[in-house]
């Protein structure tokens, strides 16, 4: 396994030698300059661009009235009412169960009676 | 760090990375490409980084920029003009027809094997450090290591008992 992880090395870096590049520190400096320079152009153009989408949306909205408003107050009117109503379908399900028992016992026992 | 230190870390670096994303690309085109676009992506932020982070920075950038979904789109969208490209000229045709396999069956493997096995091969990093560059969890540099050497094994002609026991 070590050969052929040796192998594998040997051919990378053979392979990577081969690679001459000219890259140069001031080249790429001046490419971020004129990379700000056309970014710095379009930013006001964006920047108007946003402002208006937001008032558009904001007019859009406000035209609409007041009425996402009211379903927004509406569960707070009817929160209060809702506990109660999930702790009473819990605590009835035992007596449920309860009634179901004695009701199906309830006529087994009266067979018993008649047929005697 | 300044313009001055950016010029010097480029003079020192530009050779190790534009190799390192030969290596990952597969062409010295699109690897000086690749690095150079990271920095100067990288140059407006250079002041935030010390001498001692910044090589590592570069080379988790070139690494982000080869498996970016941005790249790959315009990769795909590119034409090749001809089978004689000025990159390929540096590959010696007479080279071991082996050496040849094993290099082209790299170049076919996933985007995140192919990295992770050349920062483990070329740059000789641990998993832990592999982990950092790519983003993912350490089992999972195993694992793209492991598959990665599992499809490189037949250009090497290694058994494959002989693979199992890696990690």
């Amino acid at each position: 396994m070590a050969d052929v992880e040796e192998e594998l090395r040997r051919v990378l870096a053979e392979r990577a030698a081969d690679v001459r590049s000219s890259l140069s520190g001031p080249a790429i400096r001046a490419r971020a300059a004129a990379r700000r320079a056309a970014v710095r152009r379009i930013a006001p153009l964006v920047t108007a661009a946003a402002v208006l989408l937001v008032v558009v949306t904001a007019l859009g909205l406000a035209g609409r009235g007041t009425a996402p408003v009211e379903p927004a107050t509406r569960p707070v009117t009817t929160a209060p009412p809702t506990p109660p109503s999930v702790t009473e379908r819990t605590t009835s399900r035992p007596t449920v169960t309860s009634r179901w028992l004695t009701t199906t016992t309830a006529p087994t026992s009266s067979r018993f009676s008649g047929r005697r | 760090m300044g313009a001055a230190s950016f010029d010097e870390f480029v003079h020192e670096h530009q050779q190790g990375l534009v190799r390192y994303a030969v290596l990952l690309s597969g062409s010295r085109a699109d690897a000086e490409d690749m690095v150079q676009d990271v920095l100067v992506r990288v140059y407006p932020r250079w002041e935030r980084l010390t001498p001692a982070t910044a090589y590592a920075y570069v080379r988790r950038a070139v690494t982000n920029e080869y498996l970016s979904w941005r790249r790959r789109w315009s990769n795909r969208h590119i034409r090749p003009v001809g089978t004689d490209l000025p990159e390929e000229a540096h590959f010696d045709p007479a080279r071991d027809e082996a050496d040849e396999r094993l290099w082209r069956l790299l170049r076919k493997l996933p985007r995140q094997q192919r990295a992770a096995v050349v920062l483990r091969y070329y740059e000789d990093l641990t998993d832990q450090e592999i982990a950092g560059v790519l983003g993912c969890r350490v089992p999972t540099v195993r694992s793209h290591v492991s598959r990665g050497l599992a499809a490189l094994r037949s250009a090497i002609g290694e058994p494959e008992r002989a693979w199992r026991n890696h990690g």
